[in-house]
């Protein structure tokens, strides 16, 4: 069995949505602690590896260790119709094969219903990868750059060199930099064992920034050359990583 | 219309991420068709912009083609050319169709008869030159490649997938598996619900998928063999086929007699519009182009809301919405790198 409550929505549906913007269809594992995903977007570009401890909830009741394999996007759906003062209480119901969303608010309570998938049997693995520079920023910093380089382009370019943290954009508009030094504020930590730069579609970013950036004040951003960044999203209470393949010969 | 080989197949349900990645024809005379026929308001009337001009069609090509492109399908529109002198039969018979469907549709309409309406409504259904004109338009703003077929869409979707061009071909008729595609993919075009005829009652649509091979290993028979049962039970060349022909019997009959040939003296009333050889032929070598590149470029976003929102009184919000949807899928199909080659 398992059944969650929450009495404010918003900062899970945030996060819901935080997984949307990568997940089509997703797994989770919980067991008495936590709930988990690891999942890829259909096009097995981007990968989000996410975990929530049930402390996050008003409550959290767990028994065994379920499955549940959701249309995320749906899902989302229907959380937001829940409106902000309404009572939350989310129920996997495995013999109807349903997951049940009560909301109450007073003597009002209204009840959504979806299904729930088979779960895929695949295995999602983690990228094995030996980063060569990390940058520890706001994602307000992290935000902005993104959304100068989409003025531009399709694609953009994290690369750390020195002393530096760059986010750029090159296009056949224009082109847009971003640069921050250690002595900024918000870079909070800058560590390069070799300098590093990779390219990325800027779209997967420029979801990801926004949908966990929505969660989160602070990321920590590793990288080497032509290979996968890794985002790791600071949030209150859990994991929130992505990462994200880059794009080679653009 | 089409042949009609449901009974004979099985179709294996696939999901629309199977395809993310994949390129696909689509019969585009046939996709307009169902969208004139199915995007219709409560009453069964059309869509209509501001001018009273038709735009159901245009709205499943943004509204459907843009969940696909999400997705990372790689959408082709094939579009028919002059149609086969064959084919005038089924042409006429679809032009009466229409005709009395026009009639009664009205007459629903003027007594407020919903359920008649829709019905009709569907089978009034004409894609005009303007319609298809407007299609093109649209497609070229949204970046997906559309071929001009010398004849049958269908055989050309079915060339295109034959030489790996793309991975597949889209239409609600199976005409493309005798015109040799390798794979066919049902339901890509229409949405998850769709009403039953007649009953106001919806169920849920997923996409399927046929496989030639497959068929023809299930099946025991050639492609020939397929294309003869084809013209037993009916095709656009001969819509008729043979009174009582169905295609288990068809199956039967083919596979015991070996060819069409051989099948004719066991049947009663083997009559054909046109001589069998001739109409086999149609199916195995019809007329097809190399004259296409199929590239998929970015869609065009101030095009599209000019097109759709200025000229056909579209929502500019649920627009737009398309809109991102088109440029993150186009952004993951022009992406070649992907998480994998990463892993351990």
């Amino acid at each position: 069995m398992f059944e969650v409550e929450v009495s404010r929505i918003d900062p899970f549906r945030s996060l819901v949505k935080a997984l949307s913007v990568i997940v089509e269809e997703g797994t989770f594992t919980m067991n008495e602690a936590q709930l988990k995903l690891l999942a890829m977007d259909p096009s097995h570009v981007a990968m989000v590896d996410f975990e929530l401890p049930g402390g996050f909830f008003d409550s959290y009741r767990c028994e065994g260790e379920p499955k549940l394999s959701i249309n995320i996007k749906e899902f989302l759906r229907f959380l937001d119709r829940v409106d902000r003062d309404e009572q939350v209480r989310i129920v996997l119901n495995t013999e109807k094969a349903r997951l049940v969303i009560h909301c109450k608010r007073g003597g009002h309570s209204r009840r959504f219903e979806m299904p729930i998938l088979e779960p895929l049997d695949e295995e999602v693995p983690q990228p094995k990868i030996f980063f060569k520079a990390k940058a520890r920023v706001t994602t307000d910093a992290l935000r902005m750059a993104i959304r100068d380089a989409s003025l531009v382009s399709e694609h953009v370019r994290v690369e750390v060199e020195g002393d530096l943290f760059k986010v750029n954009a090159e296009g056949d508009m224009g082109s847009s930099f971003s640069e921050w030094t250690r002595d900024s504020d918000d870079l909070l930590e800058l560590k390069v064992d070799e300098d590093s730069s990779a390219t990325f579609t800027l779209s997967y970013l420029s979801d990801i920034a926004s949908a966990a950036g929505a969660n989160s004040e602070v990321a920590t951003l590793e990288l080497s050359t032509d290979m996968p960044i890794k985002m790791e999203f600071e949030i209150p209470q859990g994991r929130l990583v992505y990462y994200l393949a880059p794009c080679i010969g653009v | 219309m089409g042949v009609k080989l449901g009974d004979l197949v099985e179709a294996r349900k696939i999901a629309i991420d199977d395809l993310a990645g994949r390129a696909v024809a689509f019969d585009g005379n046939n996709i307009l068709y169902q969208f004139l026929s199915i995007i219709r308001g409560r009453s069964g009337e059309p869509l209509r912009d501001q001018h009273g001009r038709v735009t159901s069609h245009l709205s499943g090509l943004i509204y459907r083609n843009s969940n696909l492109m999400e997705a990372g399908v790689k959408i082709v529109y094939v579009f028919d050319g002059r149609p086969h002198r064959f084919k005038r039969t089924v042409i006429k018979q679809r032009q009466e169709t229409r005709k009395r469907a026009v009639k009664r549709y009205e007459k629903a309409v003027k007594e407020g008869d919903a359920e008649k309406a829709r019905r009709y409504g569907q089978q009034a259904v004409l894609a005009t030159t303007d319609i298809i004109e407007d299609a093109k338009t649209l497609l070229t703003h949204m970046g997906i490649p559309w071929v001009q077929a010398p004849g049958e869409g269908e055989a050309q979707t079915a060339y295109m997938a034959a030489k790996g061009d793309v991975w597949g071909a889209a239409s609600q008729d199976f005409d493309s598996l005798l015109y040799g595609a390798p794979r066919h993919i049902r339901n890509l075009s229409i949405t998850g619900r769709r009403k039953l005829p007649r009953k106001n009652v919806y169920i849920k649509i997923e996409p399927e998928l046929l496989e030639l091979d497959k068929i023809m290993r299930d099946l025991e028979i050639s492609r020939d063999q397929l294309i003869d049962i084809g013209i037993l039970v009916g095709t656009d060349y001969n819509p008729k086929g043979i009174r009582g022909v169905g295609p288990k019997t068809a199956l039967k009959l083919v596979k015991e007699h070996g060819t069409l040939e051989g099948v004719i003296p066991h049947i009663k009333d083997a009559e054909f519009p046109h001589p069998v050889e001739e109409i086999r032929e149609l199916f195995k070598n019809p007329r097809t182009t190399d004259d296409y590149s199929l590239e998929w470029s970015k869609p065009d976003t101030a095009a599209i809301i000019g097109f759709l929102c200025g000229e056909h009184s579209f929502s500019q919000s649920r627009v737009m919405n398309a809109v991102e949807k088109m440029n993150r899928g186009y952004a993951r199909t022009s992406q070649k790198t992907t998480l994998d080659r990463f892993f351990g």
